[in-house]
């Protein structure tokens, strides 16, 4: 580990940016979200989480498979520059044990994902402080741990200091050319911040999931729990974890491409078959197959949680279904 | 394509009983007008959903000809009155949008008005022409 | 308020009148309240009135066919509700309105802006909101941090009720559409441009489409794949696109309640598109939509005489 002053820590930044993109945490219009960096000097790292989780540089909303043009197939074009992202927090980075499960570990390999997560240069950041609607511990999840990603930073407002540890052998490398300064008071520090984390809750507090939706599956509490959801798309849009997508061909049949997008489980034809009949006609069907993805089947194949606590569904939610409630419900 | 023999395409609804007859007595009565025109016969200008005009000019075409009875004519008493409506709102709509003003064009055209027709096509054609190629051509702008 | 109206619907519940009612509970969140379908009388304890509801109840409406219905409707659901009477996805003795004249609803995101840090609390007095947050107190009027559609809202009060609640409040007498008339004078360039830069920010999530009231039809055309009008996936074009057609729909349909707008996580400004086409039909057809269940909407009927200029 190595502790750094703020201006080091830019400068480092600065200097990764001749191989990399630098994805970083910015205010915008809108909130603090993640963007590519131009100038250095506006990334925010004492917020509390993103508005929109980083997904979307490793599994873009749109992906080109490849295009077709009179009979000839090109293979869509590969990213050429390597990706930097910075600050991610301790639950956005657990959702990447879904997606590897997913999209790396079982056969087939997913490439299109694979090269991406390949060429980037992930640094989870410790979070300062934790929202009302963060439930991280929930789910075994230290939202102060530096230990996940390629490198682990934590940032000491009070002291504008950075402590920094390379994790992945190619962070490690990435780490080595900095000098240091001191860094026993890392566990003071962090002990400092622990307070701020009061209000992250253990919702399930080591309960079996697995065996409480099992005799659950057709309870009638299902079809109250769902009962204001008017079926739009910002709780999977949002959730850090959600990778569920859709092919589609585009343009004409002599000249197109091959696409991959988001989908999202909330809308009728995301089921629908093509005879029409859908198997899941109504949105509680819809709802329960959402929650029961998260805490149920992958579960119970993967032994990982489909949710990572952060909170993003709750926010967004224009009609407020909050998934702590339905934990709450069933448990 | 150069700018200057940028030939658009423009796809035209015809209604059936009579911008399609007029259309065709343009055509034996032998009266020139532009080659642009891609017609696509419908039964009353009633029956066309803003939708193939929004449609088409997604897919990449240069401009939308919509034509039908005069107002009192329709063949089904009131389907061009109905549409009147539409096109004029669909039509607000996408200029408001910042679709330019010559992109879609709407015309009454009777059986007997063989001149009309194509004096509408001239007129249409050499509007669209003004603009130059449609910007909203297929796979131009993805993020 | 709240207590007058559990108490009507405990009572109605009683007398049978009603079998379901759609309300507004408290929420989860400090700056949120959830509309919610419930069948008994047990469901009436976390019910609230406060000036953070601005769903569309009436949304709910086409999925409960067939039921007796008690809803909670302010001027806006009440306008749609008469819309869904016009096009016969309700009929009005399944319902029971309980009209509520509405002082107008808070925007709560401008509220957290200018809050500054997070809310954990906030407490509804007559006219006004306190927010407390970890450190610090704050109070707003109402007045001042009201939502876009409710700053210019012409029918505050329902316009069809069964029984209505609170004191007749006026509505705006001001030209609603005045923003729309500014934007149109822009030039053709520059309106377009906003509306991409505005559009690029959508992700798709359909929440416009489905807070509204009047989209209710079971297949959407961006879901429908055969024919397929619009692509998925982010292209702009196909995003632009979308929301014309979805504005495109809403013709003479469309209540101004801002619902669309509110549910938007992105901040989109979509009113810019329906209001505009509001103000046409209201120029033009001299129509405003969801004002008497017996008028004939705007593009079900014509005149011989519209206007006929842009025709050659």
């Amino acid at each position: 580990m190595k502790k750094v002053t703020k201006t080091e820590f830019i400068n480092f930044l600065k200097k990764q940016s001749e191989t990399f993109d630098i994805i970083a945490p910015i205010k915008g219009d809108k909130g603090i979200d993640y963007d590519i960096i131009t100038d250095f000097d506006k990334i925010i790292f004492d917020h509390v989480n993103t508005d929109r989780s980083f997904k979307r540089f490793l599994f873009p909303q749109s992906q080109t498979l490849f295009e077709f043009k009179e009979g000839v197939i090109t293979e869509a074009k590969k990213q050429n520059k390597k990706k930097f992202i910075v600050g991610i927090r301790n639950c956005d980075i657990n959702s990447l044990k879904v997606f590897d499960y997913n999209f790396i570990e079982k056969e087939p390999v997913d490439t299109f994902y694979k090269e991406l997560r390949d060429n980037t240069i992930l640094i989870t950041a410790a979070c300062p402080a934790s929202n009302s609607t963060c439930f991280c511990t929930s789910f075994k999840i230290d939202p102060l741990s530096i230990g996940h990603g390629d490198i682990g930073i934590l940032f000491d407002k009070e002291e504008d200091s950075f402590y920094i540890q390379g994790n992945s052998s190619a962070g490690k490398d990435i780490v080595d050319g900095l000098s240091t300064k001191d860094t026993s008071d890392f566990d003071q520090k962090k002990e400092k911040y622990k307070k701020n984390h009061e209000k992250n809750r253990d919702l399930i507090k080591d309960k079996n999931l697995v065996e409480i939706f099992q005799s659950k599956l057709e309870d009638e509490k299902w079809g109250e729990i769902f009962k204001g959801c008017i079926g739009c798309g910002v709780c999977t849009f949002y959730c850090p974890t959600c990778y569920c997508f859709d092919i589609e061909e585009q343009g004409k049949f002599w000249n197109g491409k091959r696409v991959r997008n988001w989908d999202s489980c909330m809308f009728p034809i995301y089921s629908k078959e093509t005879t029409g009949h859908n198997p899941r006609p109504t949105q509680k069907e819809r709802y329960r197959n959402r929650v029961l993805h998260k805490f149920y089947y992958q579960l119970k194949h993967n032994n990982e949680y489909g949710c990572v606590g952060c909170g993003r569904c709750i926010t967004n939610c224009p009609t407020n279904i909050d998934i702590r409630n339905i934990i709450k419900t069933f448990i | 394509m150069s700018e200057q023999n940028f030939e658009p395409k423009i796809l035209a609804f015809l209604c059936n009983w009579c911008s399609y007859a007029g259309a065709d007595l343009a055509g034996t009565s032998r009266i020139q007008y532009p080659p642009n025109i891609r017609v696509v016969r419908v039964p009353c200008s009633g029956r066309v959903n803003p939708l193939y005009i929004i449609k088409a000019l997604k897919d990449g075409i240069d401009g939308v000809l919509v034509s039908g009875c005069h107002p009192g004519d329709c063949h089904y008493q009131s389907g061009n009155y109905y549409a009147r409506r539409k096109f004029n709102m669909i039509k607000n709509l996408l200029e408001y949008m910042g679709i330019e003003k010559g992109r879609i064009h709407f015309s009454w055209v009777s059986a007997s008005e063989g001149g009309k027709f194509a004096e509408v096509v001239k007129q249409v054609t050499e509007s669209i022409k003004e603009l130059g190629p449609n910007k909203m051509r297929l796979f131009q702008n993805i993020k | 308020m709240e207590v007058k109206i559990k108490e009507r619907l405990s009572q109605l519940f009683d007398e049978q009148k009603i079998n379901c009612a759609i309300i507004f509970e408290k929420g989860t969140m400090p700056d949120k309240n959830a509309p919610n379908i419930i069948y008994n009388k047990e469901g009436l304890n976390n019910l609230v009135w406060n000036s953070m509801n601005w769903n569309n109840l009436a949304n709910y409406l086409p999925k409960l066919l067939g039921k007796k219905i008690g809803i909670v409707a302010k001027g806006c659901d009440s306008r749609s509700i008469v819309l869904l009477m016009q096009e016969e996805k309700v009929k009005r003795e399944d319902l029971y309105i309980i009209g509520i004249n509405c002082t107008g609803m808070i925007d709560m995101k401008k509220i957290a802006k200018d809050f500054g840090a997070e809310i954990s609390e906030t407490i509804f007095e007559k006219d006004s909101v306190k927010v407390k947050g970890k450190a610090s107190e704050k109070e707003y009027k109402v007045k001042d941090f009201l939502l876009e559609s409710c700053q210019v809202c012409k029918y505050p009060s329902p316009v069809i009720y069964d029984e209505v609640l609170g004191e007749q409040v006026k509505g705006f007498e001001g030209d609603n559409y005045q923003d729309i008339t500014e934007f149109e004078k822009l030039s053709s360039e520059e309106r377009r441009e906003y509306f991409y830069k505005e559009l690029s920010g959508c992700i798709r999530c359909y929440a416009c489409r489905n807070s509204c009231p009047s989209c209710y039809c079971q297949e959407c055309f961006v879901d429908s794949n055969q024919p397929k009008w619009l692509e998925k996936g982010q292209n702009i074009d196909d995003i632009f696109f979308y929301h014309i057609v979805r504005a495109y729909h809403m013709v003479g349909r469309c209540v101004d309640c801002g619902s669309c707008q509110n549910a938007c996580p992105m901040d989109i400004n979509i009113l810019k598109l329906t209001k505009k086409l509001n103000k046409d039909v209201r120029e033009l057809y001299k129509y405003e939509c969801g004002l008497d269940p017996k008028n004939t909407p705007a593009l079900s009927t014509f005149e011989p005489d519209d206007y006929n200029e842009f025709i050659k």
